[in-house]
């Protein structure tokens, strides 16, 4: 009984295996061989590198911003490049598990990802040390939206000035959401503080749009998150926004006043771009970023930004990498002094 | 043979035990009286432990064998036991080879450890390992290529 | 107003899209792992090209119907095709066993739509004030809400009480693993990065249910039983006027309930069928049928899940936030037809809310004719050999868990909680309080803790605001209610 039992085991495994090796020799899963002949090909011959499906890593989950951003970005890039550009959303500790996916992933063209300003972030916070702009080829920026300070319509304070004299006179009494301890966003706030000498009562939660709820149910006062997340709001008169923490005005709020203007020098935005692994060759480089930049300066990313918010601020690969390693040391050097634990 | 209400209450008050223990190394709360990271963890391996206990002591009153594996068919183990190490095969094939051998040779010989008439067996194992492939990965846009 | 939306909505162009939506929904909510998230995301791109109406009849239909199909495979195979339909395995898949599988699916089909219709009912009458009161949840009322909802742990044990709360406390210490929530500080990951986001729910429940349930009867499998009675055909579908009176009381609160839960953001329909579920049994006058295959029990997991969606929807639209994952979408999708969600939207745009009202009712029905149609093919399933059954099944575990978040870990995760539940399922340790405790743990822990920072550490924040006073109570009761109970019951056995 025991014997015949494991001979049709065996048997079972031997005929699996055979099928399954004349299914993929034969058949249209292909794919899976054709992968390591296409990688030498690329680098021997050093022609054709779209011939596959491309995979693009979103490091958030469908529906965001990121994730619209990438979308549109790879749906561009399908036409353009005439290959299949497909997404895949890789969440988890802010972005890291997809960077780092992303970083380890092979140098062939065939895996690209976005990148948020966390690509900056996330190894001055500890989650993980492969990430940083220098483990990457940068392909390009796509995106910016920097950080407003914005209240409750009803709020008593009409401008910027008389918020931060209400925080410096009532310390630790206004209470500023943010989308969680070491986001960007809670970065922002802090920064404020570090300028202005304002004292906050810093309430982090879970993402931008719970802070946005507890904001509009008068749990919390301010918020320091961007201008495409605040936007509906202030459309729909729930919520007023003092000043956008940049050098330039923001186009979407004409009115209101930079800190710059006010003679704070702050500057935090969330911005994002595309980035393959380190090492990408030559020739695929050479196809992948005017491809990437055709597809930034597309039509329809331009109408996405109108509608959500944000600016399209094109970088290439190499503007971008140096702004990305700019900002890498001034978070390397500012989380550390945060003392955000 | 073994008391399971006693192993398992051992069980969770040991991770209660190691929950306080590893929590003891996070930093404080704030000056103004925001509980730390290590909190709730002490809190829950206090609960744990105490709930372990009782569970124990009944454990010990009623005296109740939940894992008579004795009692078990013989072919019933073996079948449960082949099915993990079919599962651990898969992954490993899945990741070394390729998702559709993994999943013909996982699909094929478990059916023929469930009896499965050969005929249909082979069917479900090839339809179900490319349709699979099919729908995941061009439909749902699955990453089911791990190399 | 919703009378010339519904003659706008009646037109064949979008009865097609909306019957495309509801396959697709049926097909994604049907398998674990796939989500109606992934449903909605999925078809949005599809949608540019279409009308609005159109475009949302889709959105709308695979919505509603991945839901509700969720808990299909919830009936049939005891394994969540969605984290809302866990409620419905309590009964649900009892009642398969029991033989009962048409009524089972006949119910799921007729009180999801009643649930969702309900809840577009709420939304076309009172948007606004759901709204604003959903508004008001803050820190310390959504402590309150996950307190209440743990208070229901007891109930959930059934005749286990104290493995109940083991286990319930170990899936509270397992919901601090990750990030902690307000320190920045990583707890119990080990340096594993893909344990910083905590240990996906979604994985432990396919697994815990679907794997462990497989392992289960294949110890248990006898030459000639079959763990699922052997039945000719499937059995009525549609309730008697009995059970539909029996059923009443549910049905009535669990809408409330599921709608209000649905507004409040960022809980949904997981928590709301819990919760309704729970109440149900309080409210039942055959409490002690509840997990043993109620049709009352199912009857208000099935209402809910579905319920909550006219509440998220009331939320985005109303105040352009999010209620859930799929919200998050759709905001995504509106603004894609240069609708921005939120109170200008009645303003700017009336007729489009009312289109929206009227594909829900669309939606809705077309849920219930496919429902109810289709259940005799579903129930097919249940004519193959369980084994073949078991060898789909744990192919489609492996699949679903790791096309959550394409990661191996996930699987990993899916298949040690596979053998967890296995090993749970021998001990009599009921999963109820688990999953209660990863779903709700880290609600209350941040909570918790955020409210204290709102505070600045002055505990009585939690007792001064009414609705948290409310739920509070609330807890206190459904705690009690139960003890009480039994104690009567002693007293009259004794006597």
């Amino acid at each position: 009984m025991i014997k015949r039992s494991r001979l049709l085991v065996i048997l079972a495994l031997a005929l699996s295996v055979m099928l399954a090796i004349t299914a993929c020799t034969g058949g249209d899963t292909g794919e899976d061989n054709v992968e390591p002949e296409e990688q030498q090909e690329a680098e021997d011959v050093g022609v054709e590198y779209p011939e596959d499906q491309i995979t693009m890593i979103i490091q958030a989950a469908p529906g965001g911003l990121s994730d619209t951003v990438a979308r549109t970005v790879a749906q561009e890039l399908q036409n353009d490049l005439g290959v299949p550009v497909v997404s895949v959303n890789k969440t988890g500790a802010a972005g890291a598990v997809a960077m780092s996916f992303l970083q380890g992933s092979n140098p062939d063209g065939y895996t690209i990802g976005y990148v948020p300003v966390e690509l900056s972030m996330v190894k001055a916070l500890g989650f993980a040390n492969d990430v940083e702009p220098d483990a990457y080829t940068l392909l390009g920026r796509s995106n910016i939206s920097p950080a407003t300070i914005t209240v409750r319509a009803d709020a008593p304070w009409d401008t910027v000035e008389e918020f931060l004299e209400y925080s410096k006179e009532n310390p630790g009494k206004v209470k500023v959401g943010n989308s969680g301890t070491g986001s960007i966003w809670h970065i922002a706030a802090a920064s404020v503080e570090e300028a202005t000498g304002a004292k906050f009562n810093h309430v982090p939660f879970d993402g931008a749009a719970p802070a946005i709820a507890a904001l509009m149910g008068s749990h919390v006062d301010a918020v320091t998150v961007s201008v495409s997340e605040v936007k509906s709001g202030v459309d729909s008169g729930e919520l007023k926004v003092l000043g956008v923490l940049d050098e330039e005005k923001s186009p979407f709020f004409p009115d209101v006043p930079t800190l710059a203007e006010k003679g704070y020098d702050i500057t935090v935005a969330a911005w994002g771009g595309f980035a393959a692994p380190k090492n990408l060759p030559k020739e695929v480089e050479d196809v992948l970023i005017p491809a990437i930049e055709k597809a930034i300066q597309s039509e329809a990313l331009k109408k996405i930004a109108e509608e959500r918010a944000f600016t399209v601020a094109y970088q290439n690969g190499e503007d971008f990498y140096k702004f990305a390693k700019d900002q890498f040391d001034f978070y390397m050097k500012m989380i550390p002094e945060m003392d955000i634990n | 043979m073994l008391n399971g209400d006693i192993i398992f209450g051992i069980i969770t008050s040991l991770i209660g035990i190691s929950w306080i223990f590893m929590s003891r190394g996070f930093p404080a709360g704030t000056a103004d009286g925001v509980p730390g990271p290590g909190y709730f963890p002490i809190i829950l391996g206090v609960a744990l432990i105490i709930m372990s206990v009782v569970l124990i002591i009944k454990g010990i009153k009623i005296k109740k064998i939940y894992f008579n594996v004795k009692e078990w068919p013989k072919e019933n183990i073996k079948i449960f036991l082949f099915t993990i190490l079919s599962v651990v095969i898969f992954m490993v094939l899945w990741i070394k080879v390729s998702y559709i051998l993994a999943s013909i040779v996982m699909l094929f010989s478990l059916g023929c450890f469930y009896k499965i008439k050969p005929m249909k067996n082979i069917i479900i194992a090839i339809c179900f390992s490319f349709g699979t492939y099919w729908l995941f990965n061009n439909v749902f846009h699955v990453m089911l290529k791990l190399r | 107003m919703l009378f010339n939306a519904l003659k706008a909505v009646l037109q064949p162009s979008v009865f097609l899209y909306n019957f495309i939506g509801v396959i697709t929904g049926m097909f994604i909510g049907t398998l674990p792992g796939l989500s109606a998230t992934m449903g909605v995301a999925l078809l949005t791109p599809l949608t540019f090209w279409l009308e609005p109406t159109q475009g949302l009849a889709m959105l709308l239909g695979v919505y509603n119907s991945s839901i509700w199909a969720g808990g299909i495979s919830a009936i049939l195979v005891n394994t969540p095709g969605t984290p809302a339909s866990i409620a419905q395995t309590f009964d649900g898949y009892k009642m398969t066993q029991q033989g009962k599988i048409g009524l089972a699916l006949g119910a799921n089909t007729i009180f999801s739509v009643i649930g969702g219709l309900f809840s577009t009912f709420v939304l076309i009458v009172a948007a606004f004030p759901i709204a604003r009161f959903a508004l008001r949840f803050g820190p310390p009322e959504y402590f309150a809400l996950a307190i209440f909802g743990l208070s229901m742990m007891i109930s959930v044990s059934g005749k286990e009480v104290v493995k109940g709360l083991v286990i319930g406390i170990l899936g509270l210490i397992i919901s601090t693993i990750g990030l902690d929530p307000m320190f920045s500080v990583q707890r119990f990951t080990f340096g594993n990065i893909n344990l910083m986001q905590g240990v996906s729910f979604i994985p432990i429940m396919i697994g815990m249910f679907g794997i462990g349930e497989i392992l289960y009867q294949i110890i248990e499998r006898k030459k000639d039983k079959r763990i699922i009675k052997d039945t000719k055909d499937l059995g009525r579908i549609l309730p008697t006027v009995e059970e539909w009176k029996r059923c009443a009381p549910a049905t009535l609160i669990s809408s409330i309930i599921s709608v209000i839960i649905g507004a409040i953001p960022g809980t949904g329909g997981d928590i709301a069928s819990i919760v309704c579920w729970q109440q149900a049994k309080q409210i039942s006058k055959h409490p002690e049928e509840f997990g043993e295959g109620s049709i009352e029990g199912l009857a208000a997991a099935s209402l809910a899940n579905n319920g909550v969606i006219g509440g998220t929807m009331t939320t985005m639209m109303t105040l352009g936030l999010p209620g859930d994952s799929v919200t998050a979408i759709l905001i995504g999708s509106l603004m894609m037809y240069g609708l921005q969600p939120g109170p200008q939207l009645f303003v700017s745009n009336p007729d489009f809310v009312y289109n929206i009202m009227a594909l829900l009712i669309v939606a809705n029905l077309t849920v219930l004719i496919i429902g109810l149609l289709s259940a005799k093919v579903s129930s097919y399933i249940l004519k193959v050999d369980p084994e073949i059954i078991w060898i789909i099944v744990i192919l489609f575990c492996i699949i679903g868990s790791y096309a959550l978040n394409n990661s191996l870990f996930d699987v990993v995760i899916m298949l040690v909680s596979g053998l967890l539940g296995f090993v749970f399922r021998k001990l009599e340790v009921p999963l109820g309080p688990f999953i209660l405790a990863l779903l709700l743990g880290p609600i209350a822990e941040s909570n918790f803790r955020r409210s204290l920072a709102l505070s600045s550490g002055d505990y009585s924040i939690f007792v001064t605001r009414p609705i948290s006073i409310v739920l509070f109570i609330l807890a206190i009761i459904s705690l009690t209610y139960g003890s009480i109970k039994k104690a009567m019951n002693k007293r009259t056995i004794e006597a």
